[in-house]
């Protein structure tokens, strides 16, 4: 009777620890954001690889600055390096994509993209434009975890907004280093449509992440889209109207 | 053939055994029937055009094939609640998971150029909230070409969504889901129609298997009445009728073991058949009959299968020869129909002599009179008929003739009228499901089906290369096979405007590389390049045409791609010949873009305008100004500057003929770097602003010279004005262009195309069969000609019937001509066999009214069966087939009247010629 009762005391003990020691779906979340390499500030240089159907894979060269604007708003400059014939082109996105805007070298001209385009694939990838300045927070999501095993916590985050192309989306979230290692996006149907992959990280000396390597994979049209870092620095001194229409007319950034 | 009947005599089970074995295992396979009425696979997949159009698949994304369209009708499109239900189901489409995209009102984009760039927006961005709002978005898209009539229905109640699949979906089911989210949204009030080839071919499934179902028992019910009203034998006619059936079953069994598909047109198989492969049972069952009568049951098997063999076989290669001689076309329905029909012969054959001999030994009949199936009346209608016709050719011989002669001219007179027509409506009758749909589509929305200019280049990115597809398209927009086009360019043309504020292919290739990435981001114009980026796809919405008008256009369109520049060298303006060059060019796309001055006249205005430069367009005026400082708004603003401000300081440095650079700082106290920026802006957009100057002018003088205003898509030849460039057409030149035309259309003229040579191929090589076979039967070339001329007069006024009756070659009247030859020369060998043996021991007249009343009265009484059973077909619901079978019957007929009136007389003339060289021999003798 009394190993019973020790057993039982072991047991109870084990799954309450578990309930009071686990972490909820929105703490993972936040821990990921706080594991995020913060930066006011960040230059990257590397490379796109689009592969489409047949396998056949096109790579542009590329630099991109981005600018923490606060209230989780993200302002963005990409340009393309090469091939030649999209040298130059340039993408402005101000806040998090409230105006974006296309500097076409070859017109020597900055034109503003505006309406659904936001939500259209950006520039021949798998990203749309919106893909390219969300994040996961709260305010977008609703989160609940599913599971987890000795690696991973298993997230769904389901979008608040309720014209969301998404209708939801499954997260793996790395349970030593707190980055997301796969997210798996779902249509308003429940398909599958795309699949994210992060293959290769930098955890910083102050625990913080960077990306290196992703691959984002559209199941339905069977296209990838690998963006691979070369160079990553952050918070390099840039003038306040750096992310301006005039910057991104300059031949050089 | 004496072993093998006296085997059959003495072991019937085996045989009976194995013959129930087959139709068992027939039947079974008979589950595995599918119908396939795809026009692209007409032609085997070897044919070019065939292989070409199939090709498209692999190489470009966009091709869908797997497609259909849902129609949808309201009382009033535009209303808050109908807008909002198209809207969901477009999503509920949309999320289906074999789909790959749905386009509708609700989610079309458009590229539209603003103040300060591009606004890619979809038409209807928001749904209408009130009445008042869907009227507005009505009236909005009234003026959109591109919605009003073809999206959306001119009376503004009717709209389409257009749903493509993924390649791997299975279109059935995909198409099935589709019907399901139609049904759970609910759309009660909503009339829904389901329009693509897939629903089209599986309409045309279903009608095959109802001819299948039920006009079979309904042509055994005709041709069993007419044999019992001719033979007055109820099991004697039954049992030819069930050997019918077995050999068309056989014969589709042994189809689906080939992994064959049927079409509409093989669904008539079994009414053929029936119709033709109960002669042979008819033949056996007399025969036993007759020997049952004369030996007893013992003997009765064996004896009739020695008799009836070879005239059974011999009859039977003669049809299949027919038959056979139909696989030498390279259309698939119809030599499938040939192989079908001649496997069916040939089971009819076996089943007819074996079988049949089999059951009569398992099952002997007692010995009786009654069994005879030719009984009949010595005085009834037929056997007066008969000896009225023997009068007839025996006293009245010119009267005789002078018919003989008058039909056959009339009917030859049609032949000329013949048309080859393979359009829906000619093939499916106007009362069809599948042309109603059709039609009704082709009114509603305009026309559903495409054609497609194929263009290879080494760099579609070339100016040369995407001009021409502008070219091209606007020759070809003029016929009904080419309307709407729609392409990269066209799409590139409206990127420009958004650009630049003109729609015209810019000659700058960078400028081309820019653009392109939009082109990169629209999935759709992704889809029309192909996967190495070498060729591309202009689509043309097809309206349906005659197949005459079809092949007129299809001659133009290829004559002038012919015609067009096939490899080009671009050339600096400045040097020689170059100038001249591109004049040329832009007087001859002003033409074809619809201006009417004289060649001269045009060169000479448009040497004018390519000798000044654009700055001679830059002027002070305000609304120059103007335009220049609100082409670089976006710039200006962004520095925090008002453009009025900037528009005064412009003008100032005009006046002054001082850089704008330079008063931008001391006036309005810009760092100099900053000055620097806008400066340039401010001169890139006065180009821009002076160039559109210049184009505008020639405009207007063009405009003047032919006092009428000149349409929007002339922007594409008037801006050619301001190319530093031209394109010389140059054997070396490093720009290629190729072109092709392709489409079901275009494949619906290749088939009709191969019509005709084919119907002359199959026929002559029926002919030569069933010559061969009749050199065998009759031993004699001269007997062997003289039996043949029957069925030339029979398969030449055929050809007159067709035309006078306004009847189509078509994939199954095609076939006509090879089905009388195979199935009327058996008239003509039964005939001539009695009147050679007849004449051995009569006269002339004795022996010509002995086979008229004897053989020709089985000949008319199978042909009135066989025409019987065929005219049923006239009760099925596909047009093409009613035509096919009530002429087949009618050729028939006309094979009896050729026999019994040619041949009799050809036959009785060469008895008296021979008589008359008789008589001369012996005159000489003597």
């Amino acid at each position: 009777m009394k190993r019973f009762l020790a057993a039982l005391l072991i047991f109870v003990l084990f799954f309450m620890g578990r309930l009071v020691f686990a972490l909820t779906a929105q703490e993972i979340l936040d821990e990921v954001e706080a594991r995020r390499t913060q930066f006011t500030t960040q230059k990257t240089v590397g490379k796109l690889v689009l592969v489409d159907a047949s396998g056949k894979e096109e790579t542009r060269e590329m630099v991109m600055y981005l600018k923490d604007e606060g209230d989780d708003k993200t302002s963005v400059i990409f340009r393309f390096l090469s091939p030649a014939d999209v040298k130059g082109v340039t993408l402005l996105s101000l806040r998090s994509g409230e105006k974006i805007y296309l500097y076409m070298p070859a017109y020597k001209k900055v034109r503003l993209i505006a309406g659904s385009s936001k939500s259209e694939k950006f520039m021949g990838t798998d990203f749309s434009y919106d893909d390219l300045s969300a994040g996961y927070g709260k305010e977008d999501y609703d989160s609940t975890l599913q599971g987890e095993d000795e690696a991973n916590y298993y997230l769904e985050l389901v979008p608040k907004k309720l014209d969301s192309k998404y209708g939801k989306l499954v997260m793996v979230v790395d349970k030593e280093r707190f980055y997301f290692k796969k997210i798996d996006f779902f249509d308003t149907a429940g398909n599958l449509w795309k699949t994210l992959e992060v293959h290769e990280v930098r955890e910083k000396e102050d625990g913080s992440i960077q990306i290196l390597k992703l691959s984002l994979k559209d199941v339905k049209e069977n296209h990838v889209t690998r963006m691979e870092a070369n160079s990553i620095e952050e918070n390099i001194p840039l003038p306040d109207d750096f992310f301006s229409v005039r910057t991104i007319q300059r031949p050089t950034l | 053939m004496e072993r093998l009947a006296q085997w059959i005599e003495k072991h019937p089970w085996p045989v009976l055994g194995m013959t129930f074995f087959l139709t068992l295992l027939f039947l079974w396979k008979l589950k595995d029937i599918r119908f396939e009425d795809d026009i692209t696979k007409y032609l085997p997949e070897n044919d070019p055009e065939i292989s070409f159009y199939n090709s498209l698949e692999e190489r470009f994304a966009g091709f869908e094939k797997k497609s259909v369209i849902v129609a949808l009708e309201f009382d009033d499109l535009f209303t808050p609640e109908n807008l909002s239900l198209l809207q969901k189901i477009v999503e509920s489409i949309g999320n289906l998971p074999t789909v790959k995209k749905v386009t509708a009102l609700t989610n079309m984009p458009e590229i539209v150029a603003t103040e300060y760039g591009i606004k890619v927006q979809e038409i209807v961005e928001a749904l209408p909230k009130d009445v008042e709002e869907a009227r507005d978005l009505k009236k909005r898209l009234q003026g959109n070409d591109l919605v009003w009539g073809k999206i959306v229905t001119s009376d503004g109640k009717g709209t389409i969504i257009l749903v493509s699949f993924f390649d791997t979906a299975d279109q059935d089911k995909a198409i099935r889901d589709v019907e399901q989210v139609l049904h759970t949204i609910g759309t009660q009030n909503v009339r829904v129609t389901l329009f693509g080839p897939r629903i089209i071919a599986n309409e045309m499934s279903k009608d095959a298997r109802r001819n299948m179902r039920f006009l079979t028992p309904i042509a055994g019910g005709v041709l069993l009445g007419i044999l019992f009203w001719g033979f007055k034998n109820v099991r004697g006619t039954i049992l030819p009728i069930v050997i019918a059936l077995l050999a068309a079953l056989w014969a589709m069994g042994v189809a689906m073991f080939l992994g064959k598909s049927f079409t509409v047109i093989s669904a008539s198989l079994p009414v053929l058949l029936l119709s033709l492969v109960s002669a042979y049972g008819i033949h056996f069952i007399n025969r036993y009959h007759e020997e049952q009568t004369l030996l007893g049951s013992a003997q009765a098997v064996e004896r009739t299968l020695k008799g009836v063999f070879l005239p059974i076989l011999m009859s039977a290669l003669t049809t299949m020869g027919g038959f056979l001689s139909l696989l030498s076309a390279t259309i698939r329905p119809v030599s499938d129909f040939g192989l079908y029909a001649a496997l069916g012969v040939f089971f009819g054959m076996v089943l007819a002599t074996f079988s049949l001999g089999a059951l009569y030994a398992a099952f002997p009949v007692r010995k009786s009179g009654r069994g005879r199936v030719s009984g009949g009346k010595q005085g009834d209608h037929f056997h007066r008929f008969l000896l009225f016709l023997s009068h007839a050719l025996l006293h009245r011989k010119r009267t005789v003739l002078i018919l003989l002669l008058a039909v056959t001219l009339f009917l030859c007179a049609g032949i000329p009228r013949i048309q080859v027509e393979t359009t829906i409506r000619m093939q499916m009758g106007k009362e069809h499901p599948i042309t109603r749909l059709v039609e009704y589509f082709k009114e509603r929305f305009g026309s559903t089906d495409y054609n497609y200019l194929w263009v290879s280049s080494e760099n579609l990115k070339e100016p040369f290369v995407l001009r021409e597809m502008v070219r091209v398209a606007q020759y070809l927009k003029q016929f009904h096979n080419f309307q709407e086009p729609s392409s990269i360019s066209s799409f590139l043309l409206d990127l420009n405007e958004a650009m630049e504020g003109w729609r015209a292919i810019p000659a700058d290739e960078e400028k081309i590389q820019n653009l392109w990435f939009f082109v990169e981001d629209s999935e759709y114009l992704k889809g029309r390049i192909s996967g190495d980026g070498r060729e591309t796809l202009v689509e043309f919405k097809a309206q349906e045409t005659t197949s005459a008008e079809l092949k007129r256009e299809l001659e133009r369109a290829r004559a002038f791609l012919e015609s067009r520049p096939k490899r080009v060298r671009k050339v600096p303006l400045k040097d020689a010949n170059a100038q001249d060059a591109l004049v040329r060019t832009i007087v001859d796309d002003l033409i074809l873009f619809g201006v009417s001055l004289p060649q001269d006249t045009l060169q000479a205005v448009v040497y004018e305008f390519l000798k000044k430069p654009w700055a001679d367009f830059v002027t002070r005026d305000s609304s120059f100004l103007a335009k220049v400082v609100r082409d670089a708004q976006l710039e200006i603003e962004d520095l925090g500057l008002d453009v009025e401000t900037v528009r005064g300081v412009l003008d100032q440095a005009l006046a002054e003929g001082v850089p704008v650079e330079r008063i931008l700082e001391e006036s309005l106290g810009l760092d100099l770097e900053s000055a620097l920026y806008l400066g340039e802006v401010l001169s890139v957009s006065l180009e821009r602003v002076a160039k559109r100057e210049k184009v505008e002018a020639l405009r207007s003088k063009i405009e003047e010279l032919q006092g009428e205003k000149l349409g929007r898509e002339c922007d594409f030849a008037l801006y050619e004005i301001l190319d530093e460039v031209a394109y010389v057409e140059d054997e070396a030149g490093d720009v290629t262009v190729a072109y092709r035309i392709t489409g079901t259309p275009i494949i619906s003229n290749r088939v009709n195309e191969m019509l005709f040579g084919q119907q002359v191929e199959s026929m002559v090589l029926a002919f030569a069969v069933v010559f061969g076979l009749l050199l065998l039967q009759l031993a004699s070339l001269r007997r062997a000609s003289i039996a043949m001329v029957p069925i030339l007069l029979t398969v030449a006024t055929s050809f007159g019937v067709m035309g006078w009756f306004g009847i189509p070659l078509n994939v199954a009247t095609l076939m006509v001509a090879s089905i009388a030859i195979g199935a009327g020369i058996d008239y003509a060998i039964h005939f001539s066999a009695r009147w050679y043996k007849e004449i051995t021991t009569n006269s002339g007249s004795q022996a010509l009214r002995a086979t008229l009343l004897n053989t020709g009265r089985g000949i008319l009484l199978n042909a009135l069966g066989v025409a019987g059973g065929l005219y049923v077909m006239a009760l099925s619901r596909i047009h093409m087939l009613r035509i096919f079978g009530s002429l087949v019957a009618t050729v028939l007929l006309l094979g009896v009247f050729y026999t019994f009136i040619a041949l009799s007389l050809l036959l009785h003339l060469e008895e008296y010629l021979g008589n008359e060289n008789s008589k001369k021999k012996e005159v000489s003798s003597l």
